[in-house]
């Protein structure tokens, strides 16, 4: 009964691709994408109605033939760069991709200029 | 006092800051990137007579949108608000009827009042998606040119239609 209840689970949660590469395109884009109406969770592992709808559309976008690419940004453009975990680089978040770097670079040069006193 | 002292405070209260307002910063806030854009590209039934509506369905005037569904609780709470705006003839009420079957919707707006002049049949949340809807209900401005000005989380309210809504409306 378990076993049978837990397929019932999974079939009616997955979505199946007849096509193994869409399949796998489809698996790394709900693992990147963020669900917008839950507490930092992925598409992947959510299952709030909105997230629902959000694979199916991904689902729709792949096998219309649309790149991984192409998908992000049509969801970005409607959810803000929000959405994606791994944001693009702009104006307004480069402190937080230079930042590090910076950091470690002021870092170097303060433990260097001791060094050589 | 020591220089380097300084150097770490300062670096202290920058950090601290910075984390401090992060604090108060709400995700859902996000201005939505859809404003200043178009209003998307739609051909959805109407919810009463079934003829289809797009686009060219809206009038050359400042439009409220608002997304709304009969199973919503929130949307109950804003509905007030929204038959108030529609005595306002210098604006036009389009609703968005989300996810909902059409009887429901039809029967919960014969109980409180109908404030749309159309109502857009969005029964599996297409046009909702590329609206960049998070749920129900959301409310949006248009101007004359089917241009969001303005995108609104949640119920409105007194304040919001206030100081938020009235001052676009009215320009």
């Amino acid at each position: 009964m378990r076993v049978i209840s837990l397929i019932i689970f999974l079939l009616s949660t997955n979505i199946s691709f007849a096509n193994d590469n869409l399949d796998k395109q489809y698996t790394n884009l709900i693992e990147e994408l963020r669900c917008m109406v839950c507490q930092n969770q992925n598409l992947a592992e959510s299952e709030a109605p909105l997230a629902v709808d959000m694979k199916e559309k991904i689902k729709e976008m792949l096998e219309m033939g649309m790149t991984e690419r192409e998908i992000k940004s049509f969801l970005a453009e409607r959810y803000s760069s929000y959405i994606l975990y791994e944001p693009p680089v702009n104006t307004q978040n480069l402190i937080l991709w230079l930042g590090p770097f910076v950091f470690v670079l002021i870092l170097g040069f303060v433990l260097l200029r001791r060094y050589i006193k | 006092m020591n220089k380097s002292f300084i150097l770490y405070a300062l670096i202290f209260i920058f950090v601290s800051v910075f984390l401090f307002k992060g604090l108060y910063y709400d995700p859902k806030k996000i201005q939505s990137p859809l404003i200043g854009k178009n209003f998307p590209l739609f051909e959805l039934p109407d919810l009463y007579s079934n003829t289809l509506l797009s686009n060219s369905s809206f009038l050359d005037k400042k439009t409220i949108v608002n997304v709304w569904a009969s199973w919503c609780l929130e949307c109950e709470r804003e509905h007030s608000y929204l038959i108030q705006l529609s005595k306002n003839k210098d604006i036009d009420l389009v609703g968005i009827n989300y996810k909902d079957e059409s009887n429901d919707a039809v029967g919960w707006l014969s109980m409180r009042g109908n404030p749309y002049r159309i109502i857009i049949k969005d029964s599996m949340g297409d046009l909702a998606l590329d609206l960049g809807v998070y749920g129900v209900p959301e409310t949006y401005i248009l101007d004359e040119n089917q241009i969001i000005q303005f995108k609104h989380i949640g119920p409105i309210d007194t304040q919001i239609i206030q100081e938020k809504m009235l001052p676009l409306l009215r320009k």
